[in-house]
């Protein structure tokens, strides 16, 4: 949406997971540049938060490979080819580069609001407490929740639990926010203030990747937008072309289905 | 019926030497075990996580093996079978300017031991009563296996953990008349010392009963302060009634008939 | 003539004899029933005790059998209690009578009955060689030792306790168990210093394994020992007084003794 560049902020190669003897991704391969927005729709079982897991190593891979920021992700090549999982301390550091808002928040219940925040940053990257503060309410602020740092998880709303998790995310800096359906757990009243939230965070330029159901967000504010379908990528491109003049049968398919 | 009065109110209200004795050194063997057994329960139950069989099956030999045969039989195996057989013997060390006798030092071991392969399987259930989504936003953030669990997973583990291990306690106050057969003096003990030199039995069983009655009563009430400190973020709705929470359905899972 | 007299007087004196022997009195309430109950805690040899197929065994064993046999030939019912157990369970009612190694003491004639059959007296058990050195009470003074819960040489240790601490000398740590077996088996694995327990038991366990134990304190508190019986029981309590003075009247007592090597320990 806001400007991109050139540079590669997420490369996926030929993506291959299997569960067992099932096959979900069956050789998937997306570039995401600094900047963009991709958002990924396709239907259920089409792999689209499997993949979106792989990217931050919370699945593993049988096949592919997976770069973020230029710097291989979470598996070293044996000389036989095959992968072997990197250290669970070198994945740990990598996915500072990469936040992740779930579809059920995943907020730490025992935490307030402001505490789930800054619990990343001091605890990981050792941030000093006043300033893991200072950047937390900030950041709350920028959510539009200001007024409940001292809140409860138990006590928000879905919408705002969903908008402190993006906050949470936020607070590590990263280069790339993966986001995995933000608002399919939400009732429809509050689905508009995160969708809002995540409008002003890629005008601001933040690299995003969405996995989505809700076109109206990937019509507005998407770069591209890519269909996944059994595991394959079938069609990408910008949303217009994606909504308006889709090519591949089985995108058309779906989209009738849809929208 | 045959009660004399004289001798229950006697022995009730104003507790000889050795009877006191007695009623500290069952506090001092139950907090002092139960520490132990929380400490190596918390051990296993973490271990028992690991996808390593040399870490994960020790662990579940020892939880089979403490769970499997009766607690009596482990106490005199310590002290006296390992002795007998020439394996081992506890001997009387000096600690901070104090004699502690090798039979209590085995006391305190052997319920250790005991309680924790309990205390693993109530924390391994406390564990995973933790929603996975919890390890997927500590990991996507960054945070290795230890700030993990130490942050996130077991606080809200302890959560669920505090109502057994309450009860384990309450148990534990109770099992520690079974270091009588070696001949530490606790609480039951001294309760038959007394009775051999005045056959008083129902009088003095009486006083016995009365006063565990009134320790795991005391600690009863400090059990339920916990849970309530610990629910502190289940705010608004008020906390269920400690009863509830003792006897709901999650903690069933975790308590045996005991 | 004196013909006649010799015989009359053989005769009378005959009949005389049986009555002698032939007088105890079944009480009432056993008249009808055909096995006597025994408490005890078979933790004693070797006056009471278990055999190797876990059979009753000893000198009070066999004393107890010849009274139920001469109370009109009854069977015997054992009840094994741990010692300090015995004589609630006879208030109880959960026996008969006491049959064990039990001390005639002043606090117990006040809530039982006691018959004597014997004298016992209290010994101090050490390792071979003794390397305490242990040769009287006062040399168990700072030692641990190892007593029955309710036994009367527990009583006279803690006196000796009394007088070691009233000397300035520190007292002697008392280790106390349920049985006698499991007092002797701390000795056994050197968990205590010594194991104060009856002359007898003490005798038995240094013949039984002379390489490993000895003697330490010798005999002392030379005490009468008998059996017990409730109070409200005196016919039971006057038939058993009975079968003892028969017993010693027919030499059979003698007999007894013998064969379980206590000879000393004979009733004046």
């Amino acid at each position: 949406m806001a400007h991109q560049s050139e540079e590669l902020i997420i490369e996926a190669l030929d993506i291959h997971k299997s569960f067992g003897a099932l096959q979900i991704l069956k050789g998937i391969s997306l570039q995401v540049r600094r900047g963009e927005v991709v958002v990924l729709i396709g239907a259920s079982g089409s792999g689209k938060t499997t993949f979106i897991r792989c990217i931050n190593l919370l699945e593993d891979i049988q096949a592919g490979r997976i770069r973020v920021n230029g710097r291989a992700m979470g598996y070293r090549e044996r000389s036989d080819g095959s992968l072997v999982r990197d250290s669970e301390r070198n994945i740990a550091r990598q996915r500072r580069d990469i936040g992740m808002v779930f579809q059920r928040f995943n907020l730490f219940p025992h935490m307030t609001a402001l505490e789930n925040i800054i619990e990343a940053p001091i605890q990981v990257l050792g941030t000093p407490r006043a300033e893991a503060l200072e950047q937390a309410r900030g950041l709350l602020a920028r959510v539009g929740l200001a007024d409940k740092a001292s809140h409860y998880p138990s006590m928000l709303s879905g919408g705002q639990q969903q908008r402190v998790a993006i906050a949470r995310a936020l607070a590590m800096k990263p280069q790339a926010m993966l986001f995995d359906e933000p608002t399919s757990a939400l009732d429809p009243e509050t689905v508009g203030e995160v969708l809002q939230v995540m409008k002003e965070l890629a005008e601001e330029g933040m690299t995003m990747v969405v996995v989505t159901h809700e076109m109206g967000f990937a019509r507005e504010v998407a770069d591209r937008v890519v269909v996944l379908d059994q595991g394959e990528l079938i069609e990408q491109g910008p949303p217009e072309q994606i909504f308006s003049h889709p090519s591949h049968p089985r995108t058309r398919a779906f989209l009738s289905r849809v929208l | 019926m045959n009660f004399n009065w004289d001798v229950f109110w006697q022995y009730l209200l104003q507790p000889s030497g050795v009877y006191l004795t007695g009623l500290w050194l069952t506090c001092l063997i139950s907090v002092l075990a139960m520490a132990l057994g929380c400490v190596l329960g918390l051990a296993a139950a973490l271990l028992r996580l690991s996808g390593n069989p040399l870490l994960h099956l020790p662990v579940r030999f020892y939880v089979w093996l403490m769970r499997g045969t009766p607690l009596l039989v482990q106490i005199v195996f310590l002290y006296t079978a390992l002795a007998a057989g020439g394996i081992f013997r506890f001997e009387d060390i000096e600690l901070f300017g104090l004699i502690v006798p090798g039979n209590i030092q085995a006391a305190i071991i052997a319920l250790g031991l005991n309680e924790g392969a309990y205390m693993a399987e109530i924390i391994r259930a406390g564990i995973g009563a933790v929603d996975k989504g919890q390890y997927e936003a500590g990991r996507s953030l960054g945070m290795g296996f230890a700030k993990l669990m130490r942050r996130i997973v077991l606080p809200q583990a302890f959560r669920v953990i505090v109502p057994p291990l309450g009860n384990e306690f309450n148990v534990m106050l109770k099992n520690t008349t079974l270091v009588s057969v070696i001949g530490v003096q606790e609480l039951l003990l001294s309760t038959q010392m007394i009775t051999s030199a005045t056959f008083r039995v129902f009088e003095l069983y009486l006083v016995v009963a009365l006063y565990f009655l009134t320790l795991t009563t005391l600690w009863g009430f400090f059990q339920r302060w916990l849970e309530v400190r610990f629910s502190q973020s289940d705010r608004p709705s008020a906390p269920p009634p400690a009863a509830s929470r003792m006897f709901g359905r999650s903690t069933l899972k975790l308590l045996r008939g005991r | 003539m004196h013909k006649h007299r010799a015989l009359l007087v053989a005769v009378s004196l005959g009949l005389c004899t049986q009555w002698a022997v032939a007088a105890p009195q079944v009480p009432e309430r056993l008249r009808n029933v055909d096995k006597l109950t025994y408490c005890s805690g078979m933790d004693s040899p070797p006056l009471v005790s278990f055999d190797e197929s876990q059979k009753p065994r000893g000198l009070t064993v066999d004393l107890g059998l010849e009274i139920a046999k001469r109370l009109g030939d009854k069977q015997v019912q054992w009840k094994v209690i741990p010692f300090s157990g015995l004589v609630p369970a006879l208030l109880a009612q959960q026996c008969d009578m006491i049959v064990d190694q039990l001390f005639d003491k002043p606090e117990r004639r006040q809530v039982i009955d006691i018959v004597n059959y014997m004298y016992s007296s209290q010994a101090v058990v050490v390792p071979k060689g003794n390397p305490k050195g242990i040769k009287t009470l006062d040399d168990l003074s700072a030692h641990k030792v190892a007593v029955l819960n309710g036994s009367t040489i527990k009583t006279l240790l803690d006196t000796q306790n009394d007088s070691l601490t009233k000397a300035g000398k520190p007292p002697m740590k008392l280790v106390v168990y349920n049985t006698d077996t499991d007092a002797f088996q701390a000795l056994r694995i050197s968990q205590v210093d010594a194991y104060g327990t009856t002359v007898e038991t003490a005798g038995y366990y240094a013949a039984m394994a002379p390489d490993l134990f000895q003697e330490g304190v010798p005999a002392f508190s030379r005490i009468l020992t008998g059996l017990g019986m409730r109070k409200d029981d005196p016919q039971l309590t006057a038939a058993v007084q009975q079968v003892i003075s028969d017993m010693r009247t027919d030499g059979s007592y003698v007999q007894l003794l013998n064969k379980w090597h206590v000879s000393s320990d004979t009733l004046d």
